[in-house]
């Protein structure tokens, strides 16, 4: 009986042609990575170009104090938080999506907290040198702290119901940041989850009828009161 | 050249190993469909044509019945519409010990000489097709179960192969009887896959399942190996190991066309699933373990069988990793929900739409692009010109919903393997066998 013939010459061409689809996967995939990347990264500049504008009109605030200026800012710190907020959504959903360690992720999230902490700084000022009605709220989180994703979940609940009345600014204390460790040192912050609302520091998990009761305690929030 | 591998390298060091094992199953289907669309190529001339047969052998079609009194007429009626001349087939249903009406329709065709019926005891499927198989006077044996029908022209289109020596069985193209459920079109699809797949393993000599419609057999082959195994699951398989270990050939016909019947509800499928997929490991893992690396039929020993069981492998993890991660998506959705004391209102402001690209997405692409092609492939060589007419977009979620089903079935097998082997186990005896 003839012997049976082994196709070699089929098995590798077919691993050269499965080989090249699949790097040009790979390269399309990277390919999205580094335009979601981008988008991010050109999100930062606006927000920092922003931040500058601010910077130069806090400093004639100081200047000339007076309360129609102060409504105009406060149009303007909407309109940043607005941009924020967008910067956020996507660092998040890069975040989820990713599956793959890519090494400017590390860096953009690093840019945006330091972007953060400014505008935390602005919108503190604003609010003491204006008597603003809005509660700012510095959030310190880590990777080791399980429960830090329940309470992201909450504030992320009271953020939206309450809107521009209640500015939120998750901080990462994972990343070595100098500013993020001069921060929590000023406000004497040691474990995940800490809040500090309008400077005022709260240890440990807040559920969601403790954290309204907590940002009742502060008055003005007449929604969840 | 190198330093692709290079960065692929450097990218998937920095990958989880769940990551890695998912890219290596994108691969894997990759070449596995690349492949296979290789062997179309090179045989393309080749797919249609049957060979025209020197002679026209006799044949013996036998028929294992048990309770099968809605579909035995039907069967017996296509035996005798067959083109083939008359003198040169001889029909024989074995009635597997029925209690419902199968011997009663049958006595009503032995009256008029158009078939032998003997009746047995209850012993199983391979039991009554050994005993036809004694009886028989056909140089050919083809075997038909009593829930499938010939196309009128399967005959002639498969003995032409018979001209070679060397060729022991011949298989049809199956094709399922009607289609009206979800569950029903999902098989339809995967037995026009199967047509074109089987076609492609005669190309490379490594048909390892001869299934129970309308295959035929050289005699002589059957009584050498000696006949069906009355204490395997799935003798169809068990005799094709036996037939490729002898170094004979198995060959394909897609114009030779026999319809079957196909369980309608899932558990039924479930059943017969089990029944296959466990009595498939069983014969790979146990009696024919030696197939494996098997150098007398190397595109099956080298090639078929290893790479299946890397398909089970991948389709189990798939499932368990996808459910998994549903449950982890529904069980992180509740507590989300619970924390914020289902305040559904905000919960519906805050969704968003649109189409998350990453990237794995472009693997997905990938996968559902090749996945595309093989069906059109599948409609093209099983000539589907009547029958399953669906929108494109049906088929896709046909694909999705078969890969789900399918993977659950393995998983299902592999587990019922496991209990088998622990508390020891024979044949489905008794039990309606398709």
């Amino acid at each position: 009986m003839a012997r049976k013939r082994f196709h070699l010459s089929l098995y590798v061409s077919a691993g050269i042609i499965s080989f090249i689809i699949f790097i040009s996967g790979v390269f399309v995939g990277v390919l999205v990575n580094e335009i979601k990347a981008r988008s991010i990264e050109e999100g930062s500049k606006d927000v920092s170009g922003m931040l500058k504008d601010f910077e130069t009109q806090l400093l004639l605030l100081d200047l000339f104090p007076s309360n129609s200026t102060c409504q105009l800012y406060e149009v303007q710190l909407r309109r940043l938080s607005g941009e924020l907020g967008i910067l956020e959504e996507e660092l998040k959903e890069y975040e989820n999506s990713r599956r793959i360690d890519f090494p400017e992720f590390l860096k953009m999230k690093e840019e945006y907290n330091l972007l953060l902490i400014k505008y935390w700084i602005f919108s503190e000022n604003m609010r003491t040198k204006c008597n603003s009605t809005y509660l700012t709220l510095l959030y310190f989180y880590n990777k080791e702290c399980s429960i830090c994703n329940d309470e992201g979940i909450i504030l992320t609940y009271y953020k939206m119901k309450l809107r521009e009345k209640l500015l939120v600014f998750a901080i990462d204390m994972d990343l070595n940041l100098t500013s993020t460790k001069a921060l929590m040192e000023s406000f004497g912050v040691e474990k995940a989850p800490t809040l500090v609302i309008n400077s005022q520091k709260f240890d440990g998990f807040y559920d969601k009828e403790g954290l309204r009761e907590l940002l009742c305690s502060f008055g003005y929030l007449e929604e969840i009161c | 050249m190198w330093w692709i591998f290079g960065s692929l390298l450097e990218l998937f060091s920095r990958a989880e190993i769940g990551t890695l094992l998912l890219l290596f199953f994108y691969y894997f289907f990759l070449y596995c469909t690349i492949f296979w669309m290789l062997v179309l190529l090179e045989n393309r001339k080749r797919i249609f044509f049957d060979p025209r047969p020197r002679r026209l052998p006799s044949i013996s079609i036998i028929i294992p019945a048990y309770n099968e009194e809605e579909h035995i007429a039907r069967a017996i009626d296509s035996c005798l519409n067959l083109k083939y001349p008359k003198d040169k087939l001889e029909i024989i249903v074995v009635n597997d010990g029925s209690t419902d009406r199968t011997e009663e329709i049958c006595r009503k065709y032995e009256a008029k000489k158009l078939i032998k019926l003997i009746n047995k005891p209850n012993s199983g499927k391979a039991n009554s097709l050994n005993l036809g198989i004694s009886l028989a006077r056909g140089e050919l044996i083809c075997c038909l179960d009593a829930d499938s029908y010939f196309d009128e022209e399967a005959l002639l289109r498969m003995v032409g192969y018979f001209n070679d020596k060397e060729v022991a069985a011949v298989t049809a193209a199956l094709k399922v009887s009607s289609s009206n459920t979800i569950l029903e079109k999902i098989q339809h699809l995967e037995y026009l896959f199967s047509v074109y797949l089987r076609k492609m393993f005669s190309f490379l000599d490594c048909i390892y399942v001869i299934p129970g419609p309308g295959s035929i057999y050289r005699k002589e082959v059957l009584q050498k190996v000696g006949g069906f195994d009355p204490n395997n699951l799935v003798e169809d398989t068990d005799i094709a190991f036996r037939i490729q270990r002898l170094g004979y050939k198995i060959e394909n016909s897609v114009n030779a066309v026999v319809y079957t019947h196909i369980p309608r509800s899932f558990r039924g499928l479930l059943k017969q699933r089990i029944r296959w997929y466990t009595g498939y490991l069983e014969n790979v893992l146990g009696k024919h373990r030696d197939l494996i690396f098997f150098k007398g039929s190397p595109n099956l020993g080298m090639f078929l069988l290893p790479s299946n069981f890397l398909w089970l492998f991948s389709l189990n993890y798939l499932l368990i990793f996808s459910v998994y991660e549903l449950f982890g998506y529904l069980y992180g959705g509740f507590r989300n929900l619970f924390l914020i004391g289902f305040d559904l209102g905000i919960l519906l402001r805050s969704i968003r739409f649109g189409i998350g690209l990453n990237f794995f997405s472009s693997f997905f692409l990938i996968f559902l692009g090749f996945s595309s092609i093989v069906i059109l492939i599948s409609l093209k060589v099983g000539r589907e010109k009547v029958g399953l007419k669906e929108r494109y977009s049906n088929y896709i979620a046909y694909i999705a919903l078969y890969f789900i089903l399918i993977s659950f079935f393995w998983l299902a097998s592999t587990v019922f393997l496991i209990y088998r082997k622990v508390r020891g186990g024979g044949g489905w005896k008794g039990e309606k066998v398709r």
